[in-house]
């Protein structure tokens, strides 16, 4: 700590001597200051309150703007994408022949559609759906 | 050992309000710390703030929190000491070095030939300004006579001047309590006169001293 000096050291000493005293003690200097404990509980009980909230406000518009930016992505991947689910999953068909990745037909009929247009996004981001034609009646 | 989450956080300030000491243990906390550092490394800074900081430090993860070995309060403590203790070395860094003001302010830069330069090399001067001197003596002399007047303060208090010699030589409280064989209640006795006369003179010093 910079200010290695001698008020430094009493005001260490005294630092020392907050955390470790009784809470009783810590009241009682509190009432010989002629402050009122209670009332002072509650100003640092509302201090940590509030910063608690401004947190939570934050989190949520980071989330928020998190979640903008994403479904933005998605509209823009979705309009190079065939508009049904049925021609999502044909497309991602033909995508995966073309890469020569196979999956057995149980496996593929049990892809939802969400996880169809996940994996179609993945194969987007790689540039494997590059050139491939969409599946008649899904231009 | 990690990051909070805000509900661990939030129950652990819910669980302090039960004991409306702890709160005020940890007003007291920090504004011993502003005090600490003084008004010059504060700057405007108050106590409310420095608690703000060390609460938002622990939700934002920037200060890891193991509840098993620290509660709320201890770590909360501990993030307003390091806290206070970074503003003042960085206040301490700015007089001393204009090298380091520079570079802070963000003027630093370097040359295409790969070869760090600061922006205003031929202005800066490497060493203290008279200025920066000029301050730096003055905080030391105003820091050495609160020191003596704390000690005028507790002039007849033999084991609150004891304790404060032992501290002004770089003792603890648990060695000065040892030393002169003392028990627990005896240091604390002494310690509760020192912190209000130490408050006392800071208050009487006026509006730049007095710790909000």
């Amino acid at each position: 700590m910079p200010f290695d000096d001698r008020l430094g050291r009493i005001l260490d000493g005294v630092a020392h001597y907050i955390e470790e005293a009784p809470a009783e003690d810590i009241l009682e200097n509190a009432l010989l200051e002629g402050s009122d404990p209670h009332q002072c509980a509650e100003q640092v009980h509302n201090t940590l309150q509030r910063a608690l909230e401004s947190h939570r406000k934050a989190k949520l518009a980071e989330a928020r703007k998190a979640y903008q930016e994403q479904a933005q992505e998605v509209r823009q991947l979705a309009y190079q994408l065939p508009p049904s689910p049925e021609g999502r999953r044909r497309l991602l068909q033909r995508a995966m022949e073309r890469e020569s990745l196979t999956l057995q037909n149980r496996e593929f009929s049990e892809l939802t559609d969400e996880d169809v247009l996940v994996q179609l996004r993945s194969l987007a981001e790689l540039g494997s759906l590059d050139d491939l034609d969409l599946p008649d009646g899904d231009e | 050992m990690g990051r909070a989450t805000h509900a661990e956080v939030a129950s652990a300030i819910e669980a302090l309000a039960r004991e409306p000491g702890e709160f005020v243990r940890l007003r007291e906390f920090a504004k011993n710390r502003i005090a600490r550092i003084g008004p010059w490394a504060a700057n405007g800074r108050t106590a409310e703030e420095l608690l703000q900081i060390a609460i938002l430090k622990v939700l934002e993860g920037s200060r890891t929190w193991n509840p098993e070995k620290v509660d709320l309060k201890g770590l909360l403590m501990g993030a307003m000491w390091s806290t206070a203790s970074s503003w003042a070395a960085h206040h301490s860094r700015n007089h001393q070095s204009p090298e380091y003001a520079l570079s802070e302010s963000g003027t630093e830069t370097s040359a295409s030939d790969g070869n760090g330069r600061q922006a205003f090399d031929k202005l800066a001067s490497q060493s203290p300004s008279p200025e920066d001197e000029l301050i730096r003596m003055e905080e030391a002399r105003e820091r050495s006579e609160i020191a003596d007047q704390i000690g005028e303060a507790c002039a007849g208090d033999e084991d609150a001047l004891a304790v404060i010699a032992g501290l002004e030589d770089g003792m603890s409280l648990v060695e000065i309590r040892d030393e002169f064989g003392w028990e627990d209640k005896t240091i604390r006795a002494a310690m509760r006169r020192i912190k209000r006369r130490t408050e006392r003179v800071l208050e009487g010093r006026g509006d730049q001293h007095a710790v909000r």
